[in-house]
């Protein structure tokens, strides 16, 4: 075991100060001294990294363990086999019955659950903090012991099918977003979503989900995080009890790129709405590249501010649209930031896009305001003090950064990268991804209109 | 001997890597679960209450952990307010007054509320409306003005009054094509008739009540809803409570007090709607989605808290309880299925919900009458250790949810201000379902439900769900949409 056990500093006792760029406009930029949230961290020869916060405020601990495998590294003939495997993890083991991880969990006073995403699929069990063995147990289990019951399986599937019912099929902005999706990405993996077509997810063999298990869920495919009124060295000790003669094992991934998207694509897809949508996917590189912070405060003024360049021009100027809101996902591959607007009415779909692409000029070529850089800046700051009440999604947040980049530290450099950011980065950001050339556009309109 | 030594070589030889660490077994994991959590006790912290000569009641709770102050808060009355000629109009006025004021536009509060990080929304529940804001502190005369501007000086003949009505009506129209949205309609129409309670869920009546929601109607309103005698308000935070007061007491003074007249008309659930089952035709629909519940208590019932942890092990929502272990664990139909209660000043109801595959719908019906059958006719009461694990499951988790003083203060004023109870009322629950046992369990959920009462409502296809409840003898009453 390498026993590099290290005490770090999160957040230095900082002072932060966000008014240098508003020195002509209001100074909202008082000093705040930000307290600082430590963790310790150590590896085990088999590569699994462990990250704990400790946090003494209840008896309680927050165990998880993340997998850095996803949607992005299925097969269109497997699309959403990673969901699949999150809900096969609950129907035990040789020692842990059908369920058993919920009753158990229970029993002691806590809760399980588990979450996919494009890039980790991710366990967690809260319990009292004298019962941490058992959920160190029970991870350590399923992580190599994993049955797979063919009845069981397929009585699964069944319920997964009805989740995909439920949340896609059934929700109209979920089920175009992913027609859109699918339309962006031609060769990667983006392009089915998080649950995977209904094909595929009736069509997955026990034989499929053995191999999936077998080639991704290895200690040195994983994080674990652990927060709460728990004492690292006593974590330690557990997790070289229960996963320290586990061996690591050869990891690999499909390394499928997308081709560079040369131009505009479009697509129209009729829904049983009133209401039509504009949905514009953008491509943009990977969660640790330099120009994701810039292309965050851009999303903050181009779209979600409520004074941001759509809502004041679109929205209360022109009376264009009903809403509009954006957001992107930050992943281990490059992925894309969605961008929706629910114009007034069909007829003017046109006019909107038309007009969104103004306001994107205008930026570009105009600029963005001092008090515009403020207010990103501002937003950041107050969103850093009130993230430290959760210790919690502090250690997630660091086993996300370890999955994904190896980069535990990563939201210190974007905060600190923030802070220095100028209204020219901005500008930078809109010049190079917001470009026709780089999104797919798609109308969702109401049926038979 | 040798022959000895020759197999306990072979054993170790052969024995699975599995073992070579722990060796799981469902005794090790028995063993760890092994638990009985301590009785809680929740820390109410130090607050200062006072009443400025208007009547606004405050809570000051003073915080040092972190840079920042946080407010919550409630005004009493709420959608019951409303009448069925402006249904709705609670959220359209406080959605008004959240965009701009008398003294800001709205560019300027939105601007304002950037430059200096400040939150605040309001919000409309059944018996009050609900207020909640927060700012660094060095920001805290910011907000202190920013929330006296928006609950003072509203204003309803704005320039973004017409935009705001047409994305209500948007809103309403999209709604319209949404299963949630059309199963609450139907659902709460039937059960709460013309009461106030069904207001907000009826898509057709707030669309046709929206033009009477004119500038002058909404001040008529804000007049009858909002006022500082009505109001409460509770703020944590890095600040001296001293201090504090002053600058509420100069942000707030000048409010003036109202005669408002709380509602008081109870609600009352049709009682030829029991038994009932509606079918909304959904020609696009691929699930069949559930809504069956009924009338039931108000807030001020005396075992509220027995019935909420008995309630748990019927449908609770997780894997253990009885209606997720049949839908879920042992049939595979439903991906969550769960039932709650929702007590209120003027009345209650108890609801069931669930989605399915359209061919599982009968089954999952009579399923969620079973489970619940099953209870009540003793054939498979609540258990000791049913009781023990829903119990124990409150011990260990509860303090997680009062550990900010913002979240205490906020149960000690609703127990309080709104419901007029102890401020000690979370602990005195915690004594309370801690002395349960499972014949008071079960006793309390025999007196307080009955499958026979259960309005059904289901969206989906109706091609595909009415033949299965014809064949049974179970009378439906198709709505088309």
């Amino acid at each position: 075991m390498k026993r590099s056990i290290m005490t770090l500093f999160a957040l230095g006792v900082l002072v932060l100060a966000v008014g240098c760029s508003m020195a002509q406009t209001k100074d909202t930029s008082a000093a705040t001294e930000i307290p600082e949230i430590r963790y310790e961290t150590m590896q085990l020869d088999n590569g699994l990294k462990i990250y704990v916060v400790e946090d003494h405020a209840v008896p309680l601990v927050k165990f998880e363990i993340w997998y850095n495998v996803g949607a992005i590294d299925e097969t269109e003939r497997i699309s959403g086999i990673s969901h699949m495997l999150e809900h096969t993890m609950f129907l035990g083991t040789e020692s842990l019955g059908k369920d058993k991880v919920h009753h158990l969990t229970k029993q002691v006073g806590g809760w399980a659950n588990a979450g996919t995403y494009y890039d980790f699929t991710m366990y967690e069990e809260e319990l009292p903090s004298a019962k941490l063995e058992l959920a160190m147990a029970i991870e350590a289990d399923r992580m190599r012991n994993l049955k797979i019951d063919p009845e069981e399986f397929a009585r699964e599937q069944q319920v997964v099918a009805q989740e995909r019912r439920q949340r896609t099929e059934n929700n109209f902005f979920m089920s175009s977003m992913e027609e859109i999706q699918s339309k962006a990405f031609i060769k990667h993996p983006l392009h089915h979503t998080i649950i995977g077509w209904m094909d595929s997810i009736l069509a997955y063999t026990v034989e499929d989900m053995r191999d999936y298990y077998t080639q991704y869920y290895a200690p040195n495919n994983a994080v674990m995080a652990v927060s709460g009124d728990v004492d690292p060295q006593e974590v330690f000790k557990l997790a070289e009890k229960y996963f320290g003669d586990y061996e690591s094992r050869k990891v690999t991934r499909l390394g499928i790129t997308e081709p560079e998207q040369t131009e505009e694509r479009f697509i129209k897809i009729e829904k049983v709405t009133q209401v039509p949508l504009i949905g514009m996917m953008y491509k943009i590189p990977a969660g640790n590249h330099p120009d994701i912070v810039a292309l965050n405060a851009l999303n903050a003024i181009l779209v979600n501010n409520a004074t941001s360049r759509v809502n004041s021009v679109l929205k209360n100027e022109k009376h264009l649209i009903m809403q509009a809101g954006s957001f992107s996902f930050e992943l281990r591959d490059p992925s894309y930031l969605f961008v929706y607007l629910i114009p007034m009415s069909v007829k003017s779909m046109d006019n909107v896009k038309e007009a969104f692409d103004a306001e994107i000029q205008r930026l570009i070529d105009e600029g963005i305001t001092e008090e515009e850089l403020a207010a990103v800046k501002k937003a950041a700051l107050k969103s850093k003090v009130f993230s430290l009440k959760n210790k919690g999604g502090f250690a997630s947040q660091l086993a996300i950064n370890t999955l994904r980049f190896n980069d535990p530290d990563l939201y210190k450099r974007s905060y600190q990268q923030l802070e220095a950011l100028t209204g020219e980065d901005i500008r930078e950001a809109a010049r190079k991804y917001l470009v026709p050339q780089k999104r797919t556009v798609g109308y969702v309109v109401p049926k038979g209109k | 001997m040798k022959r000895l030594i020759m197999l306990w070589l072979a054993l170790a030889l052969f024995i699975p890597s599995a073992l070579a660490g722990v060796e799981f077994s469902p005794q090790l994991f028995e063993e760890l679960a092994r638990s009985v959590n301590k009785v809680p006790e929740i820390e109410i912290p130090a607050y200062e209450r006072f009443v400025l000569d208007n009547g606004l009641v405050v809570y000051l709770v003073e915080d040092h952990s972190l840079p920042l102050i946080e407010v919550t808060g409630f005004i009493k009355g709420g959608r019951a307010h409303e009448t069925k000629d402006v249904a709705g109009i609670s959220s359209f006025l406080t959605d008004m007054m959240t965009t701009g004021t008398q003294n800001r536009s709205e560019e300027a509060l939105d601007k304002y509320k950037e430059l200096y990080g400040l939150s605040f929304s309001m919000g409309v529940k059944r018996d009050y409306f609900t207020l909640r804001g927060s700012a660094l502190i060095q920001d805290k005369g910011h907000l202190l003005e920013l929330m006296a501007d928006v609950l003072m000086n509203p204003k309803f003949d704005a320039p973004y009054y017409q935009r705001k009505l047409m994305e209500l009506y948007q809103g309403l129209s999209m709604a319209r094509t949404q299963d949630p949205a059309l199963v609450d309609m139907i659902f709460y129409r039937h059960l709460y008739g013309d009461h106030p309670y069904s207001f907000d869920a009826d898509i057709d009546l707030i669309t046709a009540a929206a033009q009477n929601y004119t500038p002058a109607r909404l001040m008529k309103y804000y007049k009858e809803a909002v006022a500082p005698n009505m109001t409460i308000m509770a703020f944590a935070g890095d600040f001296s409570a001293k201090a504090m007061k002053k600058e509420i007491e100069k942000a707030f003074g000048t409010w003036e007090k109202a005669p408002v007249t709380l509602p008081h008309q109870k609600s009352m659930a049709p009682r030829d709607e029991y038994g009932k089952v509606y079918i909304i035709n959904k020609p696009d629909a691929t699930q069949a989605k559930f809504k069956m519940g009924f009338d039931l208590f108000t807030h001020d019932y005396p075992e509220d808290t027995e019935f909420r942890v008995a309630n748990m092990v019927y449908g609770s929502g997780s894997f253990e309880c009885r209606l997720m272990d049949t839908l879920r664990v042992q049939k595979g139909y439903a991906y969550d299925a769960r039932s709650t209660y929702n007590a209120n000043k003027l009345g209650g109801e108890y609801v069931v919900t669930t989605e399915v595959k359209p061919e599982s719908a009968l089954d999952t019906y009579q399923t969620i009458i079973g489970e619940m059958d099953k209870i009540l006719d003793r054939a498979e009461p609540i258990t000791k250790d049913e009781l023990f694990k829903t119990v124990n499951f409150f011990n260990a988790l509860l303090p997680k949810f009062y550990v900010e003083k913002i979240d205490v203060i906020e149960s000690v004023v609703l127990s309080v201000e709104i419901w007029g109870e102890s401020a000690n009322k979370v602990n005195e629950n915690i004594k309370r379902y801690n002395n349960m046992t499972a014949e008071t369990a079960q006793r309390i959920f025999e007196k307080n439900l009955d499958p026979d009462r259960f309005l059904t409502v289901i969206l989906g296809q109706k091609e595909k769900l009415v033949p299965q409840f014809e064949e049974a003898g179970i009378p439906v009453e198709v709505i088309e949409m």
